[in-house]
Protein backbone atom coordinates (compact mmCIF):
# COMPACT_ATOMS: atom_id res chain seq x y z
CA UNK A 1 0.00 0.00 0.00
CA UNK A 2 1.72 3.55 -1.18
CA UNK A 3 1.82 6.08 1.69
CA UNK A 4 -0.71 7.79 -0.43
CA UNK A 5 -3.10 5.75 -0.09
CA UNK A 6 -2.57 5.04 3.11
CA UNK A 7 -3.48 8.29 4.15
CA UNK A 8 -6.57 8.75 1.97
CA UNK A 9 -7.40 5.45 3.74
CA UNK A 10 -6.59 7.06 7.19
CA UNK A 11 -8.38 10.60 6.33
CA UNK A 12 -11.49 8.15 4.86
CA UNK A 13 -11.62 6.51 8.80
CA UNK A 14 -11.46 9.66 10.65
CA UNK A 15 -15.50 10.21 10.87
CA UNK A 16 -15.78 6.84 12.08
CA UNK A 17 -13.19 7.06 14.14
CA UNK A 18 -14.41 10.22 15.68
CA UNK A 19 -17.56 8.61 16.11
CA UNK A 20 -16.54 6.10 17.73
CA UNK A 21 -14.24 7.87 19.72
CA UNK A 22 -16.73 10.04 21.09
CA UNK A 23 -19.68 7.09 22.03
CA UNK A 24 -16.96 5.43 23.93
CA UNK A 25 -15.86 8.62 25.99
CA UNK A 26 -18.41 10.50 26.12
CA UNK A 27 -15.95 13.29 25.54
CA UNK A 28 -15.51 15.21 22.49
CA UNK A 29 -11.62 16.65 23.16
CA UNK A 30 -10.75 13.11 24.67
CA UNK A 31 -12.05 11.59 21.75
CA UNK A 32 -9.94 13.92 18.98
CA UNK A 33 -7.37 13.34 21.40
CA UNK A 34 -7.83 9.32 21.04
CA UNK A 35 -8.15 9.73 17.24
CA UNK A 36 -5.14 11.88 17.05
CA UNK A 37 -2.77 8.90 19.12
CA UNK A 38 -4.75 6.58 17.07
CA UNK A 39 -3.77 8.41 13.79
CA UNK A 40 -0.04 8.24 14.99
CA UNK A 41 0.14 4.66 15.96
CA UNK A 42 -1.08 3.71 12.58
CA UNK A 43 1.25 5.75 11.06
CA UNK A 44 4.34 4.83 13.02
CA UNK A 45 3.30 0.97 12.42
CA UNK A 46 2.09 1.17 9.15
CA UNK A 47 3.98 -2.08 8.03
CA UNK A 48 1.76 -4.15 10.71
CA UNK A 49 -1.24 -3.50 8.73
CA UNK A 50 -1.92 -5.95 6.53
CA UNK A 51 -3.46 -4.42 2.81
CA UNK A 52 -6.74 -5.72 1.70
CA UNK A 53 -7.73 -6.34 5.59
CA UNK A 54 -10.43 -4.08 7.43
CA UNK A 55 -8.34 -1.09 8.19
CA UNK A 56 -11.16 0.36 10.08
CA UNK A 57 -11.20 -2.79 12.29
CA UNK A 58 -7.40 -2.46 12.71
CA UNK A 59 -7.96 1.72 13.95
CA UNK A 60 -10.40 0.98 16.56
CA UNK A 61 -8.28 -1.68 17.85
CA UNK A 62 -5.58 0.89 18.40
CA UNK A 63 -7.92 3.21 19.69
CA UNK A 64 -9.70 0.95 22.15
CA UNK A 65 -6.01 -0.04 23.53
CA UNK A 66 -5.39 3.50 23.76
CA UNK A 67 -8.39 4.12 25.38
CA UNK A 68 -8.01 1.93 27.84
CA UNK A 69 -4.54 2.25 28.70
CA UNK A 70 -5.17 5.85 29.42
CA UNK A 71 -8.25 4.74 31.36
CA UNK A 72 -6.30 2.61 34.34
CA UNK A 73 -4.45 5.99 34.50
CA UNK A 74 -6.77 7.86 34.62
CA UNK A 75 -8.95 5.65 37.18
CA UNK A 76 -5.70 6.12 39.46
CA UNK A 77 -5.72 10.06 38.92
CA UNK A 78 -9.27 10.95 39.30
CA UNK A 79 -10.94 7.79 41.71
CA UNK A 80 -14.76 9.38 41.50
CA UNK A 81 -15.08 11.26 38.55
CA UNK A 82 -17.22 8.11 37.04
CA UNK A 83 -19.43 8.00 40.27
CA UNK A 84 -19.96 11.58 40.28
CA UNK A 85 -21.03 11.77 36.61
CA UNK A 86 -23.29 9.43 37.23
CA UNK A 87 -25.16 11.34 40.23
CA UNK A 88 -25.79 14.01 37.37
CA UNK A 89 -27.73 11.46 35.17
CA UNK A 90 -30.33 10.47 37.46
CA UNK A 91 -33.03 12.57 36.07
CA UNK A 92 -32.96 12.56 32.29
CA UNK A 93 -34.18 15.66 30.74
CA UNK A 94 -36.80 14.73 27.48
CA UNK A 95 -38.85 17.45 26.86
CA UNK A 96 -41.54 17.35 24.83
CA UNK A 97 -40.38 13.40 24.06
CA UNK A 98 -37.35 14.34 22.50
CA UNK A 99 -33.90 13.17 22.67
CA UNK A 100 -31.12 15.16 23.68
CA UNK A 101 -27.57 13.15 21.95
CA UNK A 102 -25.42 14.60 24.78
CA UNK A 103 -28.42 12.89 27.07
CA UNK A 104 -27.85 9.93 24.67
CA UNK A 105 -23.86 10.15 25.28
CA UNK A 106 -24.43 10.49 28.67
CA UNK A 107 -26.53 7.25 29.13
CA UNK A 108 -24.11 5.51 27.22
CA UNK A 109 -21.25 6.31 30.05
CA UNK A 110 -23.69 4.58 32.52
CA UNK A 111 -22.96 1.31 30.77
CA UNK A 112 -20.76 -1.20 31.75
CA UNK A 113 -17.21 -0.80 29.45
CA UNK A 114 -17.45 -4.08 28.23
CA UNK A 115 -21.37 -3.76 27.24
CA UNK A 116 -20.54 -0.44 25.47
CA UNK A 117 -17.75 -1.01 23.39
CA UNK A 118 -19.74 -4.00 21.89
CA UNK A 119 -22.87 -2.26 21.06
CA UNK A 120 -20.87 0.90 19.21
CA UNK A 121 -19.12 -2.12 17.02
CA UNK A 122 -22.01 -3.75 16.38
CA UNK A 123 -24.82 -0.88 16.47
CA UNK A 124 -22.78 1.94 14.80
CA UNK A 125 -19.70 0.58 13.27
CA UNK A 126 -21.36 -1.50 11.67
CA UNK A 127 -19.09 -4.26 12.54
CA UNK A 128 -20.89 -7.93 12.29
CA UNK A 129 -20.66 -10.19 15.64
CA UNK A 130 -17.81 -11.91 13.92
CA UNK A 131 -15.67 -8.87 13.45
CA UNK A 132 -16.28 -7.63 16.83
CA UNK A 133 -15.60 -11.03 18.86
CA UNK A 134 -12.54 -10.75 16.93
CA UNK A 135 -11.93 -7.35 17.62
CA UNK A 136 -12.82 -8.09 21.47
CA UNK A 137 -10.69 -11.43 21.63
CA UNK A 138 -14.21 -12.98 22.99
CA UNK A 139 -16.97 -15.16 21.35
CA UNK A 140 -19.37 -14.46 19.28
CA UNK A 141 -22.35 -15.30 21.93
CA UNK A 142 -20.03 -13.04 24.72
CA UNK A 143 -20.74 -10.56 22.23
CA UNK A 144 -24.57 -10.87 21.37
CA UNK A 145 -25.75 -11.24 24.96
CA UNK A 146 -23.33 -7.64 25.79
CA UNK A 147 -25.12 -6.13 23.38
CA UNK A 148 -28.35 -7.50 24.16
CA UNK A 149 -27.71 -6.47 27.79
CA UNK A 150 -26.71 -2.81 26.59
CA UNK A 151 -29.71 -2.31 24.85
CA UNK A 152 -31.71 -3.56 27.60
CA UNK A 153 -29.89 -1.04 30.06
CA UNK A 154 -30.47 2.05 27.83
CA UNK A 155 -33.83 1.23 27.19
CA UNK A 156 -34.44 1.39 31.05
CA UNK A 157 -32.20 4.71 31.43
CA UNK A 158 -33.49 6.46 28.85
CA UNK A 159 -37.13 5.34 28.47
CA UNK A 160 -38.85 5.42 31.71
CA UNK A 161 -42.69 5.09 30.79
CA UNK A 162 -44.23 6.01 27.06
CA UNK A 163 -46.90 7.48 28.85
CA UNK A 164 -45.26 9.73 30.99
CA UNK A 165 -46.71 12.99 31.34
CA UNK A 166 -45.02 16.32 32.52
CA UNK A 167 -47.72 18.55 33.75
CA UNK A 168 -49.06 20.24 37.16
CA UNK A 169 -51.64 17.60 37.64
CA UNK A 170 -49.09 14.60 37.30
CA UNK A 171 -46.11 16.19 39.26
CA UNK A 172 -48.60 16.88 42.27
CA UNK A 173 -49.75 13.23 42.11
CA UNK A 174 -46.34 12.12 41.79
CA UNK A 175 -45.43 14.33 44.81
CA UNK A 176 -48.27 12.73 46.91
CA UNK A 177 -47.64 9.58 46.31
CA UNK A 178 -43.59 9.92 47.47
CA UNK A 179 -44.99 11.60 50.68
CA UNK A 180 -47.96 9.24 51.10
CA UNK A 181 -44.88 6.51 50.69
CA UNK A 182 -42.56 8.13 52.86
CA UNK A 183 -44.53 9.25 55.95
CA UNK A 184 -46.24 4.89 55.59
CA UNK B 1 -34.81 3.37 6.94
CA UNK B 2 -33.93 7.23 8.37
CA UNK B 3 -36.01 9.61 7.38
CA UNK B 4 -34.26 13.43 7.74
CA UNK B 5 -30.65 12.65 9.14
CA UNK B 6 -29.09 13.35 5.88
CA UNK B 7 -31.20 16.69 5.03
CA UNK B 8 -28.88 19.01 6.64
CA UNK B 9 -27.43 20.08 9.69
CA UNK B 10 -28.03 17.72 12.80
CA UNK B 11 -30.76 19.44 15.32
CA UNK B 12 -30.45 18.02 18.56
CA UNK B 13 -33.84 19.08 19.77
CA UNK B 14 -35.66 17.73 16.77
CA UNK B 15 -35.68 14.65 14.27
CA UNK B 16 -35.13 11.77 16.54
CA UNK B 17 -38.29 10.08 18.65
CA UNK B 18 -37.33 9.34 22.52
CA UNK B 19 -37.75 5.57 23.07
CA UNK B 20 -40.93 4.29 23.43
CA UNK B 21 -42.56 6.73 20.75
CA UNK B 22 -40.19 4.99 18.19
CA UNK B 23 -43.07 2.17 17.27
CA UNK B 24 -41.26 -0.36 15.12
CA UNK B 25 -38.19 -1.76 16.92
CA UNK B 26 -36.79 -1.05 20.21
CA UNK B 27 -33.44 -0.63 18.81
CA UNK B 28 -34.71 1.90 16.11
CA UNK B 29 -34.33 4.70 18.64
CA UNK B 30 -30.43 3.47 19.86
CA UNK B 31 -29.40 3.02 16.45
CA UNK B 32 -30.77 6.58 15.39
CA UNK B 33 -29.03 8.05 18.09
CA UNK B 34 -25.77 6.82 16.62
CA UNK B 35 -26.31 7.77 13.07
CA UNK B 36 -26.57 11.12 14.28
CA UNK B 37 -23.72 10.57 16.26
CA UNK B 38 -21.79 9.29 12.94
CA UNK B 39 -23.40 12.37 10.90
CA UNK B 40 -22.45 14.58 12.92
CA UNK B 41 -18.76 13.72 12.81
CA UNK B 42 -19.20 13.70 9.57
CA UNK B 43 -19.70 17.28 9.46
CA UNK B 44 -17.16 18.41 11.60
CA UNK B 45 -13.67 19.30 10.18
CA UNK B 46 -11.00 17.23 10.49
CA UNK B 47 -8.77 19.07 12.62
CA UNK B 48 -5.46 20.37 11.76
CA UNK B 49 -3.70 18.79 14.06
CA UNK B 50 -4.88 15.82 12.69
CA UNK B 51 -4.03 16.85 9.34
CA UNK B 52 -0.56 17.90 10.08
CA UNK B 53 -0.10 14.63 11.37
CA UNK B 54 -1.13 12.83 8.05
CA UNK B 55 1.24 15.28 6.18
CA UNK B 56 3.91 13.17 7.79
CA UNK B 57 3.43 10.43 5.30
CA UNK B 58 3.93 12.88 2.06
CA UNK B 59 7.27 13.22 3.31
CA UNK B 60 7.24 9.75 3.27
CA UNK B 61 6.55 9.56 -0.15
CA UNK B 62 8.17 12.41 -1.74
CA UNK B 63 11.45 11.34 -2.09
CA UNK B 64 10.60 8.05 -3.59
CA UNK B 65 8.69 9.80 -6.16
CA UNK B 66 11.83 12.35 -6.23
CA UNK B 67 14.15 9.32 -7.39
CA UNK B 68 11.47 7.77 -9.79
CA UNK B 69 12.01 10.79 -11.60
CA UNK B 70 15.90 11.01 -11.30
CA UNK B 71 16.57 7.39 -12.00
CA UNK B 72 14.00 7.98 -15.62
CA UNK B 73 16.21 10.71 -16.57
CA UNK B 74 19.56 11.85 -15.58
CA UNK B 75 20.97 9.19 -13.08
CA UNK B 76 24.06 11.27 -12.65
CA UNK B 77 22.22 13.72 -10.76
CA UNK B 78 21.65 11.96 -7.67
CA UNK B 79 24.76 11.71 -6.32
CA UNK B 80 25.64 15.42 -7.40
CA UNK B 81 22.76 16.13 -4.95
Amino acid sequence: MSEASFKKALVEAIPSLRAFARSLSGNRDRADDLVQETLAKAIANRERYTPGTNLKAWLITILRNQYYTEGRKRKREVADSDGDHAATLTAIPQQNGHLELTDFLSALQCLPEDQREALILIGASGFSYEEAAAMLDTRVGTVKSRVSRARARLEELMSGSPDFVRDDAAIQASTDMLNRALNA
Amino acid sequence: MVQNVKAGKPRFSDGAAAPGQVGKTKEDWIGNQFRRIYDEALDDDIPDDMMSLLEQLDGISLPSAESDDNTSSTPGEETSK
